[in-house]
């Protein structure tokens, strides 16, 4: 009888230490990964499915930097999907999110990394080295490369007829936030996931007003011959009639470059 | 020929008959099932994710029985004296030996039947039920290729089972020696990846020479491992498969003749 009563208490004791016990879903998900060797060896025959595993931690991971709940450590995402592509290399959805996330979070070395992996593995996608070319063009100004590599994409099957274009475009002269808007356009058609399809909208449109500014310094540079100081001189000079405000409640303003940006970098 | 039949009859029937076989059967039925919808939940392919269940979950379901039930069933005969009612007979050991194993062998291949249907069943269902941007490919063929190669990795880690039951005097011993040989046999591809890259040069040579040792005379599992090429419908070659076969079935047959000497040697009581 005691046995069982012992029994009972133990099992209370456990039922309300299990109350206190605080669900953290951001230590769960941003815990050490292994190292991939390790995995790989420890998963074995399984590895594939360890992959899709790790590539649905990556992908709550992410979701958690969009909804501002986790503090932004990108290093981690570009690793769990580093890991994800180390256990299936063949698993082309990593090296999508790979090229269409990791670059616009800061990452665009490590998605570099796992990219050309891909490029290893899947010779014959087209997108792999599409994704290359972009972060090349848009993240490292590197317009030979890129051209290059949009050059290598268009050469496999299935490609959209206006990469050879885009290529030679590129080759002479880089329009960095066309090209950006072309890339995202194609992306959102593909995209069935709604949070990140909001998040591309948001970018899209951000990058909209970027072009709308830009055309308008175009046609201030061919009337004055110069850049203004100051974007509001565009409006003083009756160019435009507003600035465009950014969606994410930065402020737009001309770079020393003569590029415009905005406060919030798009973040 | 008539013995060989009726000690495989009776092993086959024994292990329907073991409660484990049937709740890890109805089990993996059950994830198999449900594997579209559980991919459902993943993010990524999910075609691909459902794939996968499926398939580690046949592979899974095997190996249970392949290597857990095999070890108990024949440390059962002689733990519970039964194997006295059979040597007794006249039958020859190696007799013993191989019926035990076309026994086991018709038990693994009935239950991944049954779930490789489910599974096929499931995936068609999900495959014509949900929406695709691009509608995707799916390798049936090739889907069967790799049940059919399934089938032949776990001949062979029945084989492997056996070998370890002819001599040890436990069944614990023999599924930890099973189980260890399956681990260290499923990963040799891996780790000869792992070694031939970077990290590699940092490992001293003669670890590389005993790993080398080691990968020869181990069976391979790997290479009946066509879980990947089926998946992604990567090319696969008819001449390098039939070797894989013609390697992985001598290999189970010299497994097979090995534990029958050792068998006929050992004193039973």
């Amino acid at each position: 009888m005691y046995r069982l009563i012992l029994g009972i208490f133990c099992l209370l004791i456990s039922i309300v230490t299990h109350t206190g016990i605080k669900w953290e879903l951001e230590s769960w998900t941003t815990s050490p990964l292994p190292r991939p060797e390790s995995a790989l060896v420890l998963s074995g025959e399984f590895a594939p499915l360890t992959s899709d595993f790790f590539l649905v931690k990556a992908a709550i991971f992410y979701n958690d930097i969009i909804n501002q709940k986790s503090s932004k450590d990108s290093l981690w995402l570009s690793k769990a999907l580093y890991l994800a592509s180390y256990l299936d290399p063949y698993y082309f959805e990593v090296y999508w999110m790979g090229g269409v996330v990791l670059p616009w979070e800061g990452r665009f070395k490590e998605a570099e990394i796992i990219l050309k992996r891909g490029l290893d593995y899947i010779p014959k996608n087209w997108q792999i080295p599409f994704y290359l070319g972009f972060i090349n063009f848009y993240f490292k100004h590197d317009n030979k490369t890129a051209a290059r590599y949009f050059f290598e994409a268009s050469k496999l099957p299935n490609s959209p007829p206006y990469l050879p274009l885009l290529a030679s475009r590129l080759a002479i002269k880089g329009n960095e936030t066309r090209t950006a808007i072309y890339f995202l356009q194609k992306e959102l058609q593909e995209i069935k996931d709604k949070s990140l399809k909001e998040k591309l909208l948001k970018r899209l449109s951000a990058l909209k007003a970027i072009l709308y500014l830009e055309e308008a310094l175009e046609k201030y540079k061919y009337k004055y011959g110069g850049l203004p100081n100051q974007l509001g001189e565009l409006i003083k000079k009756q160019i435009i009639h507003h600035i465009p405000s950014d969606p994410y409640g930065g402020k737009f303003y001309l770079t020393k470059s003569g590029r415009v940006w905005t406060t919030s970098n798009l973040r | 020929m008539r013995k060989l039949m009726s000690i495989a009859r009776v092993t086959f029937k024994e292990g329907i008959r073991e409660r484990v076989f049937l709740g890890v059967l109805i089990f993996s039925a059950l994830i198999l099932l449900s594997s579209g919808f559980v991919a459902d939940l993943s993010i990524g392919n999910i075609l691909k994710v459902t794939q996968d269940i499926g398939l580690s979950g046949l592979s899974f379901l095997g190996l249970f029985i392949a290597i857990f039930l095999s070890t108990s069933l024949i440390a059962k005969d002689i733990d519970k004296k039964t194997i006295y009612l059979v040597v007794s007979k006249p039958i020859a050991r190696w007799q013993y030996i191989l019926g035990k194993f076309l026994g086991l062998s018709a038990l693994t291949s009935f239950a991944l039947v049954i779930d490789f249907l489910v599974f096929m069943i499931s995936l068609f269902y999900f495959y014509k039920t949900t929406t695709f941007i691009h509608t995707p490919h799916i390798a049936w063929v090739k889907h069967l290729l790799a049940f059919f190669f399934l089938n032949i990795k776990m001949f062979l880690l029945i084989a492997i089972a056996i070998f370890f039951s002819s001599f040890c005097s436990s069944s614990l011993i023999s599924f930890f020696f099973s189980f260890m040989i399956y681990l260290v046999s499923a990963n040799l591809q891996n780790v000869k990846i792992i070694l031939s890259s970077n990290i590699g040069e940092n490992i001293s040579p003669n670890l590389k020479a005993i790993f080398n040792i080691a990968y020869y005379l181990l069976p391979n599992l790997s290479l009946l491992d066509l879980k990947q090429a089926t998946v992604h419908n990567l090319p696969l070659k008819g001449s390098n498969l039939m070797l894989i076969l013609i390697y992985a079935l001598s290999y189970t047959i010299a497994l097979l003749l090995i534990s029958s000497f050792i068998f006929s040697k050992r004193e039973l009581n």
